[in-house]
């Protein structure tokens, strides 16, 4: 008898707390339908597209790249580009770095800000800024020396690319020289250590790793790279651009796919290497104290021989957006330097490209924002099955070139059930999910160090989870939030090779029309757009900064 | 005093707890007191915070029932379990000016804004934080952010006040202060109140009821002066202060006294409420202050019973001694050799320093607990 009871009373606890697990469940609805449906947005448009792009091509068409002796070699112009690219980006932008963190030469505190200009100004300018000045054209080319080069090919690309991308990794490199050195420095010196011995032996071991990250994450811009390969490199056709010929041109989307999956392969290796390059640095972070004292500089020569290099550098990043505005405000460039406002009006005035530029930039940050900051929290703050998977799949997109993707959505939302092309949810959808990882992680960033007492706290006095999120998680990551709104504004009013495919005569896009109209040879209103966009990207970071009261830890400026 | 309120017990029944394979919560069975203050006391990583968070609702038991006023809220989500939480490090919303801090809870309760102006005063008044209002807790010192987060759990009326160490990371002197200042608050509110500590003297001066545990498991449930000087156990007797041990075999046992055969004597000792069989290997125990000293002359103030033999008498050796101002210590070896520690308060200059002598302590200061494993294994209400 009394077996028996206890045995019965062992049963209804069990039952009970299989109950009560049921009910953990139902008792944050909230939480069920955010992570379903983030898995929904995630697999609909970041894991189709990517699957289609596979798993579309059929054996003949694999075979057929192959077989085309233009696929091999624009894989293999791919390949060398970005080798040569992010050698010469990373030699610059370290050389950048260590003349203005951590020589600290005259004129330091400029050259830090005209070293980030480019960042915040689409790619393509670089390239554009170059033919207007070494093209056939060109001010100093054709009006200045009489010649008339061609620039259109590997060695022109490869200029471009060099300037274009130095400033990712003089930004990524001189983050960790600041913190490479710290106090370690110090006892190096208080060891007898002298200049160059002390940066030899202890800051550039302890950097190293980094500035390997820091040349794969140009390595990665640079495969990923459209527009300039587009406008300068001629018949030096590489897998971005050729797939689009193939989409757009020849219509045949299979083929397309295949030299989107083959450009996918270095792109997610160099993404592999490099978040395995991070993740193992983080000692160079947990010691990087504030410097305190004076550093031993380089020898004064050292020192003067890097100011004037800096100076050049800077000089030449002015003279890019110099040569931008000009051209956008004069008749013919190269012919006739008349001023005139015809360009402008014509291009940013009468068309809607800009507009349409900037409310879709607009809506995609805000959406981008609030999903990265509610993800990263699901994934950091709450136990849910597969958050190493969600973790994953929010910092992948940084690594699929915008082609590919672009040429996913393509094939996925062409037609059937989610026939969408051409409307703006699907542009916008892209730039959210294309540019998601950088909000993503400075918001996980953050909510590691927020401590989980804070939001048990909140719990604790009678919040339900959503009340929770909004009243205390939300104003506490906020700096995480702007981060990501401003990131993905930029980057979305800087986005060609996923739009591309993805415009439709209603929602044309200014980065999109400047390559077209570059590409025809109307210097001025290309140039023209181009001020538009660098103008209004300005624009709205002040206002951010104003509105939002708080520095856009963007680029740590 | 408006945030007094009818106040609630808070009972625990068989509840287990284990992260992966290791049980950190083992068949805990607690009953807290209506308006008193409970403190569970052990060292670390013994599964007191992991206890107190089942409570408030952070952790789920694997089986087992919690009870908070007679209503079972295990099955509750922490939202609506109406326990309020001094966290160790506060857990203060940076972001939220201090009056919003400690509106916080009564806010999500709905209450109305003239009300929650006049609560929020009362509750700052009572932790003595007036005029704080309109700052933010990064302009607050350690133990004023203290208070607010002591006010931000008082002022919702909570059934029942949950603290995880909350003097932990003050200052000794502050720490001493606030305690006193805890313990006031908490007599005049009557809220229910479990405290987490691994301080003894903290557990001491603040507790109506302490809860030693080890090892997930409860070893004594007891008063402070039960726990201390009438231990449960081994386990129990040296984690709470200084204790000496003595092996000893019982010879008789009556109701009160025990008469025990030990270091080559016979020597009588108190048990109240334990029974022992003769024949039995015991442990006695004896804190150090109740232990005199004496070279040959009765110790002072015990001269009579010394005289009439009321007092257990061994001789020893004395190996060491130490002066700590408000006291003597010495360190001295048993004819069994078991070390001993003997504290002489009040010393002057008459400090022993080394020879023969003897130790004497009455029987009603003395304990006996069976002999077995330290940290052993019968959980008893002493
Ligand atoms: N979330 C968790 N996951 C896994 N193990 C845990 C978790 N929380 C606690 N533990 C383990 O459970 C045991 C008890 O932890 P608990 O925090 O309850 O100890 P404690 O008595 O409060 O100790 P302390 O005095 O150090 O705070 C420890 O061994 C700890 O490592
Ligand atoms: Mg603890």
């Amino acid at each position: 008898m009394e077996l028996s009871a206890g045995k019965a009373q062992r049963h209804t606890g069990r039952h009970n707390r299989t109950l009560t697990h049921a009910g953990k469940v139902m008792r944050e609805p909230a939480l069920v339908f955010v992570v379903g449906g983030s898995v929904a947005l995630l697999v609909v448009f970041l894991f189709l597209p990517l699957g289609k792009v596979l798993a579309m091509p059929g054996a003949g068409d694999w075979l057929s790249y192959f077989e085309t002796p233009r696929f091999v070699r624009a894989t293999l112009n791919s390949l060398f580009m970005a080798a040569i690219s992010t050698a010469s980006a990373t030699l610059l932008g370290f050389a950048f770095a260590y003349a203005v963190t951590y020589a600290e030469v005259p004129g330091s505190r400029i050259f830090r800000i005209i070293g980030l200009l480019p960042l915040m100004s689409p790619p393509f300018v670089t390239g554009l800024a170059f033919i207007l000045l070494f093209g056939r054209r060109g001010l100093i080319t054709w009006t200045l020396l009489g010649l008339r080069p061609d620039i259109y090919g590997w060695k022109g690309l490869w200029a471009v690319q060099t300037f274009a991308f130095f400033p990712t990794a003089y930004l990524s490199i001189s983050s960790v020289l600041k913190a490479a050195g710290s106090n370690l420095e110090f006892a190096a010196v208080n060891l007898g250590a002298r200049r160059w011995r002390v940066f030899r032996d202890v800051v550039l071991p302890l950097a190293t790793p980094g500035i390997a990250g820091a040349a794969l994450l140009v390595a990665s811009q640079v495969l990923a790279d459209f527009g300039n390969p587009m406008l300068i490199a001629g018949d030096f056709t590489v897998l971005a651009t050729e797939s689009y010929l193939e989409l757009i041109t020849n219509w045949s989307p299979a083929r397309a796919a295949v030299l989107s999956a083959v450009l996918l392969v270095p792109a997610l290796v160099v993404f592999l290497v490099q978040r395995s390059i991070v993740e193992r640095r983080s000692f160079v972070t947990v010691t990087g104290k504030p410097i305190q004292g004076t550093r031993t500089g380089p020898a004064p020569w050292l020192k003067w021989g890097l100011a004037v290099f800096c100076l050049a550098i800077a000089l030449f990043v002015l003279a890019i957006y110099g040569v931008i505005l000009v051209c956008a405000f004069v008749k013919t460039w190269g012919a006739d330097f008349t001023p005139t406002a015809y360009h402008f009006v014509m291009a940013v005035i009468h068309g809607r490209e800009l507009g349409n530029s900037l409310m879709l930039s607009a809506a995609a940050a805000a959406f981008s924002a609030l999903f990265t900051v509610v993800l990263a929290y699901v994934v950091q703050f709450k136990q849910v099955p597969g958050k190493a998977v969600l973790d994953f799949a929010a910092v992948l997109p940084s690594a699929v070139p915008g082609t590919v993707l672009g040429i996913g959505y393509v094939l996925t939302f062409n037609s059937g059930p989610l026939a969408m092309t051409g409307t703006a949810f699907i542009i916008i959808t892209f730039m959210v999910f294309h540019y998601m990882a950088v909000g993503y992680r400075t918001a996980s960033g953050m909510l590691k160090q927020i401590d989980r007492g804070i939001e048990e706290a909140s719990t604790n006095l009678g919040a339900h989870s959503l009340r929770s999120f909004w009243s205390v998680m939300l104003p506490l990551m906020r700096p995480a939030f702007t981060t990501g709104l401003v990131y993905t504004f930029i980057r979305s009013m800087n986005s060609v090779s996923g739009p591309i495919f993805l415009i439709s005569p209603t929602w044309t896009l200014a980065s999109v029309s400047i390559i077209n109209l570059a590409d025809h040879g109307y210097w001025g209103q290309a140039s023209s757009l181009g001020v538009a966009v660098v103008g209004s990207i300005f624009v709205v970071l002040g206002v951010a900064r104003f509105v939002l009261g708080e520095k856009v830890r963007l680029f740590e400026i | 005093m408006t945030i007094a309120r009818t106040a609630v017990s808070v009972d625990l029944k068989n509840v287990t707890k284990s992260f992966g394979r290791t049980r950190v919560v083992d068949s805990v069975d607690l009953h807290v007191e209506p308006g008193k203050l409970t403190t569970l006391l052990g060292p670390s990583g013994c599964g007191k915070t992991t206890t107190l968070r089942m409570i408030a609702g952070f952790h789920e038991p694997d089986s087992g029932e919690i009870y908070i006023g007679g209503r079972r809220v295990d099955v509750l989500p922490a939202y609506l379990r109406n326990t309020a939480m001094v966290f160790q490090d506060y857990a203060l919303f940076p972001h939220m000016s201090i009056f919003s801090n400690v509106a916080y809870g009564l806010r999500i309760r709905g209450v109305k804004p003239e009300e929650i102006k006049k609560r929020v005063t009362e509750a700052l008044d009572l932790v003595q934080l007036t005029g704080m209002e309109n700052r933010f807790p990064a302009q607050l010192s350690g133990g004023q952010q203290q208070r607010v987060a002591l006010a931000r759990a008082l002022v919702i009326q909570p059934d029942a006040l949950l603290l995880d160490e909350p003097l932990s990371n003050l200052d000794a002197k502050l720490r001493e202060a606030v305690r006193s200042e805890l313990r006031d608050i908490q007599q005049r509110t009557g809220i229910t109140s479990i405290y987490v500590t691994h301080d003894q003297e903290e557990a001491f001066s603040l507790s109506d009821t302490v809860v030693v545990m080890s090892e997930g498991r409860i070893q004594q449930v007891g008063t402070p002066e039960d726990i201390y000087y009438r231990p449960a156990n081994r386990f129990v007797a040296e984690f709470v202060g200084n204790t000496n041990l003595l092996s000893a075999v019982v010879l008789t046992a009556q109701r009160e006294h025990v008469v025990l055969a030990a270091a080559g004597t016979t020597l009588v000792a108190t048990s109240p409420g334990r029974r022992f069989a003769p024949g039995q290997s015991v442990l006695l125990t004896v804190r150090p202050e109740s232990v005199h000293i004496a070279a040959t002359t009765p110790p002072a103030g015990e001269e009579r019973r010394w005289e009439a033999g009321e007092l257990n008498v061994l001789p020893c050796q004395v190996v060491k001694t130490t002066f700590l101002g408000s006291r003597s210590r010495h360190t001295v070896r048993l004819p069994d050799g078991a070390l001993w520690t003997v504290d002489v308060p009040d010393p002057g200059t008459a400090t022993m320093t080394g020879g023969e002598a003897f130790v004497a302590f009455a029987p009603e200061r003395t304990h006996v607990i069976a002999s077995e494993a330290p940290g052993g294994t019968s959980a008893s209400a002493g």
